[in-house]
């Protein structure tokens, strides 16, 4: 019970500081997604139930904060994620680091893929310009973080 | 560390997924319908709670400075006003006497930005202002200059959320002042703000200004949204397209103004 309420807090830190502060680390337009990390580090350390839910709620209420045109989308890739991630729990130790970036790649192309090409299907752009302009950028953006975090924290290795 | 998950927590989870799964695809089909803007305004006003004692803070600051401002620009206005009553009042005149229908006029709600969001979904940002203020779904918003902002897309009781004219998704009907041509700006990859489909013998240079052409219910004419900056050549030999430097400065808004309808 006191883990959830831990990570439940810590969530909604975490969504302040993306919804407050994720401008800051914008590069050329491009702004990574600390939320998507936070699912993808509680899935894997933690709780893949715990991870799927608050994948729900921190996605449903960023969607309310930021207002996009489709409520909900953020929070059906975040609980994907946050499943996918729960698959690899108590394992991540015993995969090769390589695999460990290939998998953390796969979940956060997983959630750019739902949100940023959901988001803007009905603009002016075409397809390859979303994906090479704005999902990859986002993606390896978001994967250079993550990666930094996850080093700091010794997630993934004995 | 753990082992591998056992089958049934591994059924557990797959239940748990679909039931989230059909919970977020339940919201994304119903968006528009009153439980879902319930809650989502109730995000909205709690988070207003999180950002007014920052921004208090920041306004203590910036009080001074900011007042020294509005005094000289309130100067200024007072000698531009004086000179536009008079030709408001001659325009009046000759309108009334060519028998034109009455312009809309709107009233203004002032509000402060609460938090400006840029993320992969919409360029959006809250502001202090809710329906309890009189706010409507779909008002316009400008800034201290009458620059266009964008408009209104969610009303809770005490904030408002607005799609910024920055957003990628955005699409406003403007006017070139030059030429007088009408047009949609939208914003494309690699151009920027384009208004597109302006005849080619459209008289139309860099600098010139675009305003809104007051086709919509949303925004009145004459909104300021920005200047011609480059005429892209003729294509097809009957259309050109042309680009658009937006005037408002989106990382300075600190107040915004919300255009409320007299009808």
């Amino acid at each position: 019970m006191i883990d959830i309420i831990k990570y439940s807090v810590l969530g909604l830190l975490t969504l302040i500081f993306q919804w407050m502060l994720g401008d800051i680390f914008s590069i050329y337009g491009v702004t990574p997604s600390f939320l998507v990390i936070f699912i993808i580090y509680v899935g894997l350390t933690h709780s893949q139930l715990q991870a799927i839910w608050l994948g729900f709620m921190l996605g449903f209420i960023i969607d309310s904060l930021t207002g996009t045109q489709m409520l909900g989308i953020s929070a059906l890739a975040l609980s994907i994620v946050g499943y996918l991630a729960g698959i690899f729990h108590g394992r991540i130790v015993r995969i090769p680091v390589i695999v460990q970036y290939l998998l953390h790649t796969g979940f956060l192309l997983v959630f750019f893929i739902l949100t940023v090409m959901i988001s803007l299907q009905d603009s002016q752009w075409s397809a390859g310009n979303i994906v090479f302009l704005i999902l990859l950028p986002k993606t390896i953006y978001t994967l250079g973080l993550l990666s930094g975090i996850f080093f700091l924290l010794r997630v993934g290795s004995d | 560390m753990a082992a591998s998950a056992s089958p049934l927590s591994s059924y557990k989870s797959l239940v748990n997924l679909l039931a989230s799964t059909v919970l977020s695809l339940m919201i994304i089909a119903s968006n528009t319908s009153v439980p879902v803007i319930q809650v989502r305004n109730l995000v909205l006003d709690g988070s207003a709670y999180l950002y007014v004692p920052i921004q208090w803070i920041e306004t203590l600051f910036t009080l001074e400075h900011d007042y020294k401002i509005l005094q000289q620009n309130y100067i200024k206005a007072q000698i531009e006003l004086n000179k536009h009553k008079t030709l408001v009042q001659e325009n009046q005149r000759l309108r009334n006497s060519l028998g034109f229908k009455r312009e809309k006029s709107f009233n203004v709600i002032p509000a402060n930005v609460l938090s400006d969001v840029g993320s992969h979904t919409m360029n959006s940002l809250t502001v202090d202002q809710g329906s309890d203020d009189g706010v409507m779904l779909l008002a316009g918003v400008v800034d201290a200059r009458a620059q266009l902002v964008g408009k209104i897309v969610a009303v809770a009781p005490n904030t408002a959320l607005v799609q910024l004219v920055n957003d990628k998704n955005f699409r406003v009907s403007v006017r070139e002042m030059r030429s007088r041509n009408v047009g949609i700006l939208s914003y494309y990859l690699k151009k920027g703000y384009v208004i597109q489909d302006v005849p080619k013998n459209a008289e139309v240079i860099a600098g010139d200004s675009v305003v809104t052409s007051g086709f919509s219910d949303i925004f009145p004419e004459h909104i300021f949204v920005g200047w011609v900056s480059e005429i892209s050549p003729v294509i097809e030999d009957y259309v050109k397209s042309i680009q658009v430097d937006l005037a408002t400065d989106f990382n300075r808004l600190e107040e915004v103004f919300i255009l409320e309808s007299d009808d």
